[in-house]
C-alpha cells in the first residue's frame, strides 16, 4: 500500500507491506525500514524501526496528527486528503485577501479605516493574547475594503478582520 | 500560627503554593474565573471560589471579590504568588486592614519598590549602583531626554515586571511608538500607564539574588540566580549558581542584596535584581516584591523551601537559618514550558491539551498547572510548567534538562520544548557564553530539526492501521472508521 504524506513542508511518499502481525516493512522515500509496533495506548505507540526502540506519541489536531518522537513534533497530514478538503466544503480555505490573526486573540486597535490606502508592510490592526500586543500587517499594497471588527472583539484564526482590495 | 490561606492567583504558581501549605498541614482556597473553571489549581485546592469573569480585571485582579472569598471561607491569609496582584500595595493594605495575612512584604515596600523611580532613588542614597536614566513626565520630553541617555534606550514601565510594558528603541524615529505601545500594555497589566527610560544595555547578564528578611530585621541572602537567556524581556531558562560569578564577586554582590533589603526596609521573600555587564560592573534594577518564577533553582540547590519561609516570616516567626548555614550544593536549571510556538517569534498558542506526559527521574521536578484534557486559556500568561533539573555541576545539569525536555510530551498546544532543547545543547550555552540577547543573537531563524522525520510518518501510519483501544472518547458516532475509510488514498504497491 502507498500512501502520500506531508510534513514541514514537503510531500513524502511511504510504502508499506504487512509481514506479520505488528510486523511492516516500511519504504519512506528511498529508506527501507523493518518495522515491529505495539499500542499502548490511544495517544502512545511503542515502535522498533530497523532494531532501535523508540516511543512515539501522537494526537489529532486540525491539519492531521501531531506526532512527537524524542522531544521533536511533527505536524504530518495525509496528503491526498489534504487536496480533496481544500477543493470540498471550503472551510479550511484561507482568505488570502483578509488580515486574520494567528491565534486567538482580542482586538486592541484598529489602525485603519475603510478606503485608506497602505502599504505591504504597514501595521493595520493590534490584537492581544496572554497579555501581549502584537500588531498585524498589510501583506501586499492596497486599498482597505472594509474594516469588520472594532476595539474588544474576540477574533481567532480564520477570521477576517480588515479585507483589503490588492494593488495589481 | 496561619490557619487557612487563599491563593489569589491561578495555573502552576497555584499548585506550587498548595503543595507547600499541604505540608504544612495548612487547608488552602482556590479563586478561579470563569476561563478556570476546570483549571487545574481549582481542582487541587481545598476549597475552590468562582470570582468572575475570565478578564483579570473581573477576577484574579479584582481585589474586593478576592477578599470576600477569603471572609466567606474563613481563611486568615492571603498568598498572592507572582503577577496579578502580587505587587499591588493598596491589596496588600486592604488585607490587613480587613484582618487578614498578606503573604508578602508590607504594603509601603511594595509601593516604594513597585514605583522604580522611588527604589532608584531609595538604591542611590544608599550606595547601591542604578543604571542611568529618566523619568517620561510629558510626551514631548521623551525625545530630549533619550537623546541625553544616549540610543540604545529602552522603555519600561514603572509598574512593570515580567517583560511587559518593556520596549528597546534604536532610533529616535521609533521613540514615540514605543512609549505608545509600552504605556498601553502596561495600563492593561499593572493598572498604571507610567513610564520611563534607561539606558539599553546588549550584551549584559541578568543577576539576582534571593532574599529573606524576618520583622525582627534579620536579612540573610540565598545566594544568586542568573536568568540571562530571556525571549521579548522574559526570562526562559534560569540557573543557579551562575557561571559568571566569582566567589569574590558573589560575596559583593550578596551584600549589595542585602544592603538593598535593607534600604527598603524589607520583610519577608524578595528578590534583588542587578544588571551585570562584561566587565563584571553591576547595577541594581530593582527589587522584586513576591515569589519569583524561577525561585524553584534557589530551592533545589539550597534544599530551602522559600514558600514555606514565606509562611513562617507571615506568621511573624523569626528567621530560623542565619547566612552561614546557607550552603549550596550542585547546579539547579529551570525552563520555562510555554504554550508557544518558537518558530513563529514565540507567538502565544492556546488551546486544548490532547496529551501530556511529564518527565521523571531523579533530580527532575516539574511545577505544573495543567493537566491531560484541560484548556490553556487564551486570557493569561501561557505557561505550562516550569521544569527545574538539579545536578552534581552545570554540564550534568545541562544533561538531565535535555533528557527531560525529550521525554516532556505535550499534544494540542505549541510548545517551547522542541526549542529549549537546541538551546541547552548548544555551544554558546554550555560554554557559558549568554546574555540578554543570546536568543536574537545565536536563535534568530530557528527552525526545528528533521530528527525523527521518517519514524514520525512511520507512527501515523501505525496509528492508522493498529486498532485503538475501547476508549469511550475515542469512539465515533456510527462505530469507529477503518483506516482504509479514513486515509485518503491507497494503491496496491
Amino acid at each position: 500500500v502507498e500512501f502520500k504524506l506531508e510534513t514541514r513542508e514537503q510531500s513524502v511518499s511511504v510504502e508499506v507491506e504487512k509481514k506479520a502481525d505488528q510486523q511492516l516493512e516500511v519504504k519512506v522515500g528511498k529508506n527501507n525500514y523493518e518495522v515491529g509496533y505495539t499500542r499502548i495506548s490511544d495517544n502512545q505507540i511503542h515502535l522498533s524501526v530497523n532494531g532501535k526502540n523508540s516511543m512515539v506519541f501522537l494526537a489529532k489536531n486540525q491539519d492531521g496528527k501531531v506526532v512527537f518522537i524524542n522531544g521533536n513534533t511533527f505536524t504530518v497530514a495525509d496528503g491526498d486528503k489534504r487536496v480533496r478538503n481544500r477543493t470540498g466544503t471550503g472551510k479550511s480555505d484561507k482568505t488570502p485577501d483578509s488580515v486574520t490573526p494567528p491565534m486567538p486573540a482580542v482586538v486592541v486597535s484598529v489602525l485603519v479605516q475603510n478606503g485608506d490606502r497602505i502599504k505591504k508592510g504597514d501595521g493595520v490592526i493590534v490584537v492581544s493574547a496572554m497579555k501581549m500586543e502584537t500588531t498585524l500587517v498589510a501583506p501586499y499594497d492596497g486599498r482597505v475594503k472594509r474594516v469588520r471588527v472594532s476595539q474588544g472583539d474576540k477574533v481567532k484564526p480564520g477570521d477576517g478582520l480588515i479585507d483589503i482590495e490588492k494593488d495589481y | 500560627m496561619i490557619k487557612k490561606i487563599l491563593v489569589a492567583n491561578r495555573g502552576e504558581i497555584a499548585c506550587r503554593v498548595i503543595n507547600t501549605c499541604r505540608e504544612m498541614g495548612i487547608p488552602t482556597v482556590a479563586v478561579y474565573s470563569e476561563a478556570d473553571r476546570k483549571a487545574l489549581h481549582t481542582l487541587r485546592a481545598d476549597y475552590a471560589i468562582y470570582i468572575g469573569e475570565s478578564e483579570a480585571s473581573e477576577s484574579y485582579l479584582n481585589i474586593d471579590r478576592i477578599i470576600a472569598a477569603a471572609k466567606s471561607t474563613g481563611a486568615d491569609a492571603i498568598h498572592p504568588g507572582y503577577g496579578f496582584l502580587s505587587e499591588n500595595a493598596d491589596f496588600a493594605q486592604r488585607c490587613i486592614a480587613e484582618g487578614l495575612v498578606f503573604i508578602g512584604p508590607p504594603a509601603n515596600v511594595i509601593r516604594n519598590m513597585g514605583d522604580k523611580r522611588t527604589a532608584r532613588q531609595l538604591m542611590d542614597e544608599s550606595g547601591v549602583p542604578i543604571i542611568p536614566g529618566a523619568t517620561i513626565t510629558q510626551r514631548d520630553a521623551a525625545a530630549r531626554q533619550a537623546e541625553e541617555i544616549g540610543y540604545p534606550i529602552i522603555v519600561k514601565a514603572s509598574a512593570g515586571g515580567g517583560g511587559k510594558g518593556m520596549r528597546v528603541v534604536n532610533r529616535p524615529q521609533d521613540l514615540e511608538d514605543a512609549c505608545a505601545a509600552a504605556s498601553r500594555e502596561a495600563l492593561k497589566a499593572f493598572g498604571n500607564s507610567t513610564i520611563y527610560l534607561e539606558k539599553y544595555f546588549s550584551k549584559t547578564k541578568h543577576i539576582e539574588f534571593q532574599i529573606l528578611a524576618d520583622a525582627d530585621g534579620n536579612v540573610i541572602h540565598l545566594l544568586e540566580r542568573e536568568c540571562s537567556i530571556q525571549r521579548r524581556h522574559q526570562k526562559i531558562v534560569e540557573e543557579s549558581p551562575s557561571s559568571a560569578l566569582s566567589p569574590s564577586l558573589r560575596r559583593k554582590m550578596g551584600q549589595a542584596a542585602v544592603a538593598a533589603a535593607r534600604a527598603a526596609g524589607y520583610v519577608n521573600a524578595g528578590t534583588v535584581e542587578f544588571l551585570l555587564n562584561i566587565d563584571k560592573t553591576f547595577y541594581f534594577l530593582e527589587i522584586n516584591t513576591r515569589l519569583q518564577v524561577e525561585h524553584p533553582v534557589t530551592e533545589m540547590i539550597t534544599g530551602i523551601d522559600i514558600v514555606r519561609q514565606q509562611i513562617e516570616i507571615a506568621s511573624g516567626n523569626s528567621l530560623a537559618i542565619r547566612q552561614d548555614q546557607v550552603t549550596a550544593t550542585g547546579h539547579a536549571i529551570e525552563c520555562r514550558i510555554y504554550a508557544e510556538d518558537p518558530e513563529n517569534a514565540f507567538m502565544p498558542s492556546p488551546g486544548t491539551l490532547s496529551f501530556i506526559r511529564e518527565p521523571t527521574g531523579p533530580g527532575i521536578r516539574n511545577d505544573c498547572g495543567v493537566y491531560l484534557g484541560c484548556m490553556v486559556p487564551m486570557d493569561y500568561d501561557p505557561i505550562i510548567s516550569k521544569l527545574i533539573v538539579h545536578a552534581t555541576n552545570r554540564t550534568a545539569a545541562i544533561k538531565k534538562m535535555v533528557k527531560a525536555l525529550r521525554e516532556y510530551v505535550i499534544l494540542g498546544v505549541k510548545a517551547s520544548t522542541p526549542f529549549l532543547i537546541d538551546l541547552l545543547d548548544s555551544k554558546h550555552f554550555c560554554d557559558g557564553e549568554i546574555f540578554t540577547d543570546f536568543i536574537e543573537k545565536y536563535f534568530r531563524e530557528w527552525k526545528p530539526d528533521a530528527q525523527g522525520i521518517d519514524e514520525a510518518l512511520i507512527a501515523y501510519i501505525v496509528d492508522e492501521l493498529s486498532g485503538k483501544t475501547q476508549s469511550p472518547v475515542a469512539q465515533t458516532p456510527g462505530g469507529p472508521l477503518s483506516p482504509w475509510e479514513t486515509l485518503g488514498n491507497w494503491r496496491l504497491g
